[in-house]
Formats: structure tokens, sequence, C-alpha cells
């Protein structure tokens, strides 16, 4: 048994992931170490699906529970008594609680939306600006200062939308609500932009100067490089960068409370409207609410869409990844 | 170098999720005793004054958050507060919800308050009726025309659904009904004020509060006769939106906690409620 054994292990080189037999005591403890902090890592995320799940369920299997909250009236329109016609309402503190999160949705996804098309495209030029330029001593700060815009607390951006940016856009844009989607997601693509940026810079720089030099060898402008060989190599990273500032869009809180005015409104193609998104809902309204009420229950659904839209949005990020990486080597 | 100081943020996360308020349930550790108040975020300065001078006196700490009336009430339920400070009455429901727990709590009324409407400043604006004001935060009427002759749109301001402020203001000014959509909820009364004063097409309605760049609103409810929110206003009870600001005890409260909300109800306490621009309690009988 253990000539058979040591043959394999002769035969195939050792598994990274494991350490050898001999290997001093530090070595698997460090092992165990680092294993034991992966698995608190994955409990958690499981856990708060457990937990988050646990507090939204009964909302779709508990038989009281349909009485005060029937599943249909928290996705299709209804006339409530005092409407004209029926329609998605969110009204969740008063006689009659209206739990529809039609609105919200399309809150989060206006604002989150206009963030990274206003977002993504300045943190993207400026990746492959940079690269064009050939700032590379300038990068060494460039990159840096930029990454600090994007450690800046929301709270601060989101004071300094409210305070100048809202005021600057109203009366630049005629716009009639002074708080509105498209301030929010002007706010929130300062925060975005960097992200994208400092990603889609790593990504470029990560080409491999064989395919630049071959290019450059054959005549090709700088520009041309840039825009046919760089940035095609790069579009995983790109790509990935996208996803992130989707996603960071999407779960940002701070700046949306502050600036978007909060209205639920049903207008997911006018941007200067308001809009009022998931997670400023569940930011404003959780704290107020009896635990295991209706209300609360309606809250952590609400956060349970958040968390398959981030794992659906994980998950496409992935695969366009790798399927852009394997039609990259293909060509290479 | 930095594992230490990981650790140590870590340690801070967790207790910070772990849910109980280091102030949570009055406790007696060592000399001082604790409170915890939650609640209202109108009252929460005043609330604030009343724990500084209440400490002074007495060998009791006193913790002040705000979050709204239903946030305290809620504190109040799930047992992470003393008491609960709220701008409305409990409702029927909280209050089923809480003698279903075995807690029935007690009712205080401390001060009075009332709900102002405010307009930028340099607008002229002779007063707004109840069913004026209904019809704006209804969504029914959207324009500026019959109020001050303006053509331009009414920008609609208000309270986030956990303020007793917004509640209240649906129960006495809307009957219940709904806020139309298009009505932008805001995170304080600071931050209402601060949003009509930088659009005159803007209304809105929060608790008293200083109005640099505002002015309130005169309101009549039935008669001609429209009435600004002011001291003598509130106190005869003639100003439409005034409305009493109460203090809930837990069940079986601690002795700090009776002693506290006896000492708002003395003088001492009415003189800061007055001093904090609200109206004290005995002056109104």
């Amino acid at each position: 048994m253990q000539d058979v054994a040591h043959s394999a292990e002769a035969i195939e080189p050792p598994s990274p992931l494991r350490t050898q037999r001999g290997a001093p005591w530090t070595h698997r403890a460090a092992e165990h170490a680092i294993r034991a902090c992966a698995s608190v890592t994955i409990a958690a995320v499981v856990l708060v699906l457990a937990f988050v799940l646990r507090e939204a369920l009964p909302l779709f299997f508990d038989r009281p529970r349909h009485a005060e909250v029937p599943l249909g009236s928290l996705v299709l329109p209804r006339q409530w008594t005092g409407y004209d016609h029926a329609t998605f309402v969110w009204q969740p503190v008063g006689g009659v609680a209206k739990f529809n999160i039609v609105p919200l949705l399309l809150g989060s996804l206006k604002i989150a939306t206009l963030a990274v098309l206003i977002g993504a495209p300045v943190g993207v030029a400026a990746a492959i600006g940079l690269w064009q330029l050939e700032l590379r001593r300038a990068r060494r700060w460039i990159k840096p200062a930029i990454e600090l815009l994007a450690s800046v607390p929301s709270v601060v951006v989101g004071a300094w939308a409210l305070g100048t940016l809202a005021g600057v856009m109203q009366s630049s844009l005629g716009l009639l609500w002074r708080l509105n989607a498209l301030t929010a997601s002007v706010a929130l693509a300062v925060m975005i932009a960097p992200l994208v940026f400092t990603i889609s810079d790593d990504a470029i720089n990560a080409v491999p100067e064989e395919l630049t030099e071959a290019a450059f060898a054959l005549g090709a402008r700088r520009f041309e490089v840039a825009l046919k060989v760089v940035v095609p190599a790069a579009l995983p990273g790109i790509a990935a960068a996208l996803v992130l500032g989707l996603g960071r869009a999407i779960g940002e809180t701070m700046i949306v409370v502050m600036v978007s005015g909060n209205a639920p409104v049903l207008r997911p193609c006018d941007p200067t409207s308001s809009a009022r998104t998931v997670t400023a809902t569940i930011a404003t309204e959780l704290g107020e609410v009896v635990q295991r009420s209706p209300h609360w229950s309606v809250l952590f659904m609400l956060g349970a869409v958040l968390f398959a839209c981030t794992l659906a949005l994980n998950a496409i990020a992935a695969a366009i990844i790798a399927r852009l990486t394997r039609r990259l080597r293909g060509r290479s | 170098m930095l594992f230490p100081r990981r650790a140590a943020l870590t340690v801070a996360a967790l207790a910070a999720c772990s849910g109980r308020y280091p102030g949570s349930r009055s406790r007696r550790d060592g000399a001082r005793a604790s409170l915890l108040v939650r609640g209202s975020d109108t009252m929460v300065l005043l609330a604030r004054r009343w724990a500084e001078a209440f400490a002074a006196n007495n060998r009791c700490d006193v913790e002040v958050a705000g979050g709204g009336s239903g946030t305290g009430i809620a504190a109040l339920l799930n047992g992470t507060a003393d008491l609960a400070m709220s701008s409305r009455r409990m409702h029927e429901r909280e209050r089923r919800a809480l003698e279903a727990q075995g807690r029935a709590s007690s009712e205080h009324v401390v001060a009075t308050d009332a709900v102002a409407v405010y307009a930028a400043s340099g607008l002229t604006i002779a007063a707004l009726s109840l069913a004026q004001l209904a019809a704006i935060y209804r969504g029914r009427a959207t324009r500026w025309t019959p109020i001050d002759g303006r053509d331009e749109r009414v920008i609609p301001y208000g309270r986030e659904s956990s303020s007793g402020t917004y509640a209240f203001f649906k129960e006495r000014v809307l009957d219940s009904l709904d806020f139309a959509a298009e009505v932008q909820s805001l995170p304080g009364t600071a931050s209402v004020v601060e949003a009509v004063a930088c659009d005159p097409r803007s209304l809105g309605y929060a608790g008293l509060a200083s109005h640099i760049g505002v002015q309130r609103v005169p309101l009549s409810a039935d008669g001609p006769a429209a009435l600004a929110p002011t001291k003598a206003n509130i106190l005869s009870g003639a100003y439409p939106l005034s409305r009493p600001l109460y203090l809930y005890l837990a069940a079986r409260p601690s002795a700090q906690a009776l002693a506290f909300v006896r000492w708002v109800l003395t003088a001492e306490g009415q003189a800061i409620v007055e001093r904090e621009g609200f109206c004290p309690l005995a002056e109104r009988t």
C-alpha cells in the first residue's frame, strides 16, 4: 500500500492545495487557519442567506400571513379604495398597508442602470486614455489618486450631491424635481467610475506585451493598438468592471436615500423623476418595523430579491468572462 | 501589523451585530444605572436635553436614539429600549402586540408640538385650508395657481413612513387615505426645511423647527380663520395640526425609568420643553 502511494506521489506533482506529509507543523497550522478563515466566510454568506429567507418565507408559506398580504398584491396592480384606477402602490404604513414591490424594483433598476451608463464609460475611457497617452510615470500617482476617490464614504458624496450637485443640475437642466433619479445616478457614477477605472486599468495593463509589441512591429499606431489589440484582450476584465460597477450601484444606499427623493413613482423611463430604491426602502423602514410583522417579512423578501439579483449578476459576469477568455485564447 | 487591527475590527463588527444595545434594559452595574430612550426624531433633541439634566442630578445615564416614533415603539416591543418617545399615539395593533407579550405599557403625554407646513420665504401665501393641503398631498391638486396665482407645479415634500409626523399628517390631513406616489420623503425635519428653502415651488410638512429661508404657512381647518403655528395658537389648540408628544414606558419599568418620566413632568422638565421650542404641558389646560 505504502509503496503504491509513494510511487503515485513520485509521478504526480504534489497538489498545491495540500501540504506534504513531511512539512513542518507550522505549515499545517497555517493551512488549517486558512481553511478555517475560508469556511467562516462561506458560512457567513450561507447564514445570511438562511436568515433572510427564514424571515421572508412566512410570506409564502404561512396561511394567516396570506390573508394579510396576498402574494398577488406584491407584484400585481390593484385598485384600492380611494384610487381612480388599478395601480402599483408602495405605502406600507397606514390603515390598509400596501406592499407592491414593483415601484421599488423599477426604481433600483432605473438608478443603477443610469449610474452605470454615466459612470462606466468615463471609467473605461480613462483607463484606455491612460494607456494611450503612455503616462507610465504619471500612472504611479494618477491611479492611487483615483482609487482614493473610490474610497470616499458615500455619505460625503451624498452630502455634496444634496448641497451642490442637485441645485446645479436643476438650474442648468431646468429640472422640475430638485431631488431626482438622474441627480442620484450622477452622484452614484462618481462612486462607480473610479471602481470601473481601476479594474479596467489592471486588465489593460495585464495584456501581454507580446501582443502589443507585435502590433507595433506591424506598423500599427498607438491608438490602433489600443482599440484593436489592448481593449479586445482586456475585455474580460472590463466586463467584470462593468458588472462590479452595476452591483455597487444596486447596493448603494446612502446617496440614494439623500438625493433621489425616495418617491415610489412608476416612471421607469423618465430619469428626471424621483425614484425609491429597494436598498433605500430597507434602510429607512426596517428600523421602524415590528419584528415578524407582514411589513418585516416583505422587507426581508426585498432583501432576498436583492441577494438573488447580485448572485445572478455575478453568475452572468463569470459566464461572460469565461466566454471572452476562451475566445481570446482561441485566437492568440 | 495588520492582523490585530483586523481582529479588533471583527470583534467590533460582531459586537455591533449582536443585536444587544449596550444600554438596553436598565441595569445597575457598579454605581450608575443607564436608560435607553428611542423613537421620534422630532423629540430627539428635547430628550437629549432632558437626559443631560436628569443625568446631572441622578445616578443614571440616559442614552437617546432617534429613528422615528415607529422605531421607538418597535424597540419597546423588541425589548431593546426602556422608554419609547413617540409623536403619535400607539396604534391598536402595536398595543395588542405588546399585550400579547405580557408587557402592556403605560402612556405619558409629556409636551405639545405642532406639525407646520413650510414654503420658501419670499412667497405671499395667505393661507391653506386642510382640504387644499389634502388635495396636494393626495395628488389631486398639483398647481400653485389656486393658492397664490403662480402657474407652477407644486413639489410636495414629506417625511419617511417611519416618522410619527408622517402618521399624524396622514391621519389628520389625508383622513388616513394614501399619499400620492410623487410625494418625496426625506429623512428628517431639517432635511424637509432645507429642501423647501431650496425650491420656491415646493411645499413641505415637518415638526416645528428653526425656519431660516422658509415660512410657516397659516392653516385653516373649517372656518375662514387661518392660523399660523405660533405658541399661542398651538397652546389654545386652535392651530389645526397641534399634537401631544408621548413617552411610553415598558411594562415593569425600572425605578430609574419611572423617575425619569416623573421628573420630565416637573416644572424643571417642562422648562426644558419650552426652551427647546415646544409647548409645555401645564399651560395647555
